[in-house]
């Protein structure tokens, strides 16, 4: 009998999760027959974990022309324009990022056999492998099962991943260890039924502190901050009550939301209750057909705070009781982690090894090593480059957790490692093991350790090369790293492919998103510049697009704006006070020069993409047949409408937010009009003309849809236009100017498709 | 015995080649349909210390030029999960490897060249053959049957490589200088 890992993990699996992954093994058989719908297999696969890949519809530009890639399956789909045959990506939940040696092991063992040897860890705290067939998922899943992890839910229309800082248990600014609750909410909302009706994702996290990023609590559908009260028990004694401040709508995505304060205080027993409460409105009243309003922020700002917590709150009072709701609380000790025992080391061989350090131990130390709250103990941060790390480095890190600590690690937001328990003493031993599988860079939070989303590599949707960016900026910054100053040296930069937001790029000091221009009949890739984000403090505010710049001139911008930093920052003063003391016209006056892109005979570099030497494209290339320089009407309306909104930022720095919003809508109706115009030649400036003209030829005709967000851009426009200049509130003004970037990007994209 | 995902690598003699232009290379051979396998994209993990280097991902393969243990060289490796006769599936692997190699070495000329005295066959694959002593046993035959063809009338020396953690690898090596020329297969 040919053996299987089927056969072999008999027994070994839990039951509920074989049950689970026998039926997608059947639902692959059935789909691959023709008896299971399209669409209905789709999503199905997605709530499993398995996702697309770019390229997976069959088609890839080659640098010369696009071609169809000949799949042996053919047309079999596994999806809306998915082919079967296609590699896709698998995405492995790591609840809290909470990983032991073991489940270390098999992680390495799998990118090897079914992946390209590499592990990448995200910013949610999964593990990815890319370049997965279909047909290998259930042994995937079967193998992952019996050590203990579920890819269920971990993409799709779903409850993602429920993160938590990597320090919980350990820090020492938290009041409490959030892990045990975040592991039962895990438990309680994986595939439960009122959790399966979502119009889009839900993303939780948990966060030990307010003033400290590690959560990022305030970016996602429900981020739970911990916190105490004192309260007077029955015997009249006060005593300590562990419990929450519980924020709703946060995200990122194309409009960052910041959440709003759903309650400043749940106590413990109601953290189940009172998510699965928000679950149920979510799924009631989220939308479900247009996905770009689907998401939980846009129930909140529906219904507005107050009235929102009013429907959770009856929602709340009609759930029936279940039991798990606290069950849990018996078993909080059992997420104490205990460490070995502290071994006695005499004063005089600590005082020996500390005069006796290994090259580049110091540095390593400075980054990455940080002290817990229990005296003796130390985090170490090992930094993993872009997220990735080989197999044999996470046999080496499994070895290493079991040598010096009890076995404990976690994946963090910024796509590391952190090991957990390191005693004062075993520093030094751990740092050589550490340096042996090349695991010891001393980047961990500075700005050397860039994190990126998958951009052009394997996402569908990105735009421009984000990890090879990130990986440009890395080598180049890695060079001079020691010598920068301190206060760049601990600057955060954050990449996306596109404005999606997957790499964060909203709440880095310097952040980065994938746009395109047509520059001469070509499309080059740019990126949109983010100053002045914030991460601490849960990534509570959200930097400003400066503008786009052509990606080759981005580590150029980069020393820019670093040097300016250090040239004229004021003593103490953080990078956020310094963007916005010294404005952005200013920061834009010193980058003037890097947006421009010299001809393609010039320099044909600024035509590709880092990392990618093909002729870039964002679909098909068009060259026009000019043969000279022509500019077109719509390519100046669309720069002046990049003016514009450069002038709304200004007036939202005053605190002018009429004046923002105004001028933001301004810089919308410049671009429609620019687009417009060539088809309806007679357009006045008047913005009902503009709008009405720009709908007629562009929205009704479909032209100018986003292939992937479709109409979703117009509708700023119209919604805009709609409520005119009536804003007051900073945060909708904010809002508004977001949102007339999208509709500029978009319209870019829509003159790139039509020109 | 029976086994799915060879794979084959080989080392380089001297090669000046830069990140960029592997990467060049492989984009260059989806282009040009260079090899019969069905070229799908390219992958570069040069940032990794002793990963995977720059992979050509193919729906049969990925081919990749690396330096993940210790030493540089040109992989091939089969990502489909067939389960074929060992020496068959290693034949392949072999003459794939080996058409991936004659291919950039003609492409980059002197900056290019292959020590064909050494090969290293393998197999992703730990359901069938978990690297250890017994799986080595039970390949021996496999293994010499491909050194025989690829060394003929030489001796040559097959042994186990890498942890036993790691994927099934067993090096096969001969004595003298050989180039790819002087490869029969
Ligand atoms: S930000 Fe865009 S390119 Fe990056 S992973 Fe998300 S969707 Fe893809």
């Amino acid at each position: 009998m040919t053996r299987t890992w089927k056969n072999e993990l008999v027994g070994k699996i839990p039951p509920d999760l074989k049950e689970e992954i026998d039926v997608f093994e059947r639902q692959i058989a059935r789909r691959k027959e023709g008896k299971l719908d399209e669409a209905v297999f789709g999503e199905t696969r997605l709530r499993r974990g398995v996702y697309g890949q770019r390229y997976d519809n069959g088609q890839r530009f080659d640098g010369v022309q696009t071609r169809q890639i000949a799949f042996p399956s053919g047309d079999i789909s596994k999806g809306a324009s998915t082919l079967w045959d296609a590699p896709g990506m698998l995405r492995i939940k790591i609840p809290y990022g909470g990983l032991n040696p073991e489940q270390l092991e098999c992680l390495a063992a799998l990118s090897e056999e079914y992946s390209d040897a590499i592990s990448h860890v995200t910013t949610r705290q999964d593990v990815q492998l890319h370049f997965i067939q279909l047909d290998d998922a259930p042994t995937l899943m079967r193998r992952l099962a019996a050590v203990g992890i579920t890819t269920r839910e971990a993409c799709g229309n779903s409850i993602r991943n429920i993160t938590a800082c990597p320090f919980a248990g350990t820090c020492k600014t938290e009041p409490f260890d959030v892990t045990a609750y975040a592991d039962a909410l895990t438990a309680y909302l994986l595939g439960h039924d009122d959790c399966q009706d979502f119009g889009r994702k839900f993303k939780i996290s948990f966060s030990g502190c307010a003033a400290e990023a590690c959560g990022l609590a305030t970016i996602h559908d429900m981020g739970f901050i911990a916190a105490t009260r004192e309260v007077q028990n029955a015997a009249g004694t006060t005593e300590t009550e562990h419990g929450f401040e519980l924020y709703v709508g946060g995200g990122l995505g194309a409009v960052p939301h910041t959440a709003k304060l759903f309650d400043a205080f749940i106590p413990r027993e109601e953290v189940l209750p009172i998510s699965l409460a928000i679950c149920r409105v979510f799924g009631r009243l989220g939308e479900k057909r247009n996905r770009a309003k689907a998401r939980l922020k846009f129930v909140v700002k529906k219904l507005g705070i107050e009235a929102f917590r009013e429907t959770v709150r009856t929602e709340r009072a009609n759930l029936r009781h279940d039991p798990r709701w606290t069950s849990f609380l018996a078993d909080l000790d059992s997420f104490t982690e205990s460490p070995k025992a502290p071994r006695l080391i005499s004063p005089a061989s600590l005082k020996r090894s500390a005069t006796n350090l290994p090259e580049g131990y110091k540095a390593f130390a400075d980054s990455n090593v940080r002290a817990q709250k229990q005296d003796g103990f130390n985090l170490v941060t090992v930094s993993l480059p872009l997220g990735d790390a080989t197999a044999d480095q996470l046999r080496a890190l499994a070895d290493i957790a079991r040598r010096y600590t009890p076995g404990t690690l976690r994946a963090t937001v910024e796509q590391n490692i952190a090991l957990r328990w390191v005693r004062d003493e075993d520093l030094l031993p751990l740092y050589r093991d550490l340096r042996a599988a090349q695991l010891a860079a001393a980047t961990a939070g500075t700005i050397v350790d860039v994190t990126a989303c998958p951009g052009t590599d394997t996402c569908k949707l990105g735009i421009a090369s984000s990890r090879g960016l990130a990986g440009e900026l890395s080598e180049r910054l890695a060079i001079k790293n020691l010598s920068l100053d301190e206060a760049v040296r601990n600057l955060r930069i954050k990449v996306s492919g596109c404005f999606n937001s997957c790499g964060q790029h909203h709440i880095a000091d310097i952040g980065f998103w994938g746009v395109s221009r047509k520059v001469s009949g070509y499309t080059v890739p740019h990126f949109q510049v983010v100053l002045g984000g914030q991460w601490t403090h849960n990534g509570q505010s959200y930097g400003l697009a400066m503008g786009a710049i052509p990606s080759r001139n981005i580590p150029a911008t980069v020393d820019r704006i670093t040097d300016l930093f250090v040239s004229e920052r004021q003593r103490g003063e953080s990078f956020q006070h310094f963007v916005q003391r010294i404005g952005k016209k200013h920061v834009r006056t010193a980058l003037e020069d890097l947006f421009a892109v010299p001809s393609h005979d010039e320099d044909p570099n600024y035509y590709s993409d880092w990392g990618d030497p093909r002729e870039y494209s964002i679909g098909d290339l068009g060259i026009g047949e000019c043969a000279g320089e022509v500019i077109s009407f719509a390519q100046f309306g669309l720069a002046a409408s990049e003016r514009k909104i450069f002038e709304a930022q200004e007036f939202l720095e005053t605190g002018d937010s009429t004046g923002a919003a105004t001028r933001a809508l301004d810089a919308m109706m410049v671009a429609a009009k620019a687009l417009t115009k060539d088809r309806a030649p007679n357009l006045s400036d008047d913005a009902d003309e503009i709008v009405a003209a720009f709908r007629h030829h562009l929205y009704d005709t479909e032209l100018f849809f986003d292939p992937y967000a479709k109409g979703k851009f117009a509708n700023y426009l119209f919604q805009a236009h709609s409520a005119g200049a009536a804003i007051t509130d900073v945060d909708a003004a904010r809002q508004r100017i977001e949102e007339a970037q999208l509709f500029i990007e978009a319209a870019h994209g829509c003159h790139g498709r039509m020109s | 015995m029976q086994i799915t995902k060879a794979t084959a690598r080989i080392y380089t003699t001297n090669s000046s080649l830069t990140p960029s232009d592997l990467r060049t290379l492989f984009h260059e051979w989806i282009q040009q349909d260079a090899l019969d396998e069905l070229l799908l994209d390219v992958a570069d993990y040069t940032h990794v210390p002793r990963g995977p280097g720059v992979l050509l991902v193919a729906h049969e393969c990925y081919v990749g030029f690396d330096d993940a243990d210790g030493r540089f060289g040109l992989s091939w490796s089969g990502r489909q999960d067939a389960l074929a006769p060992a020496a068959e599936s290693w034949r392949h692997a072999v003459s794939r490897l080996l058409v991936a190699a004659r291919t950039a070495e003609r492409r980059f000329d002197n900056e290019l060249a292959f020590d064909g005295a050494q090969l290293v066959l393998g197999c992703n694959d730990r359901l069938h053959a978990p690297h250890g002593e017994a799986s080595y046993s039970a390949l021996q035959g496999a293994l010499e049957a491909v050194a025989s063809e690829v060394y003929p009338g030489a001796d040559c020396k097959i042994e186990p490589v890498g942890e036993f953690r790691q994927c099934f690898r067993a090096r096969l090596s001969t004595t003298g200088s050989l180039g790819l020329a002087d490869l029969p297969v």
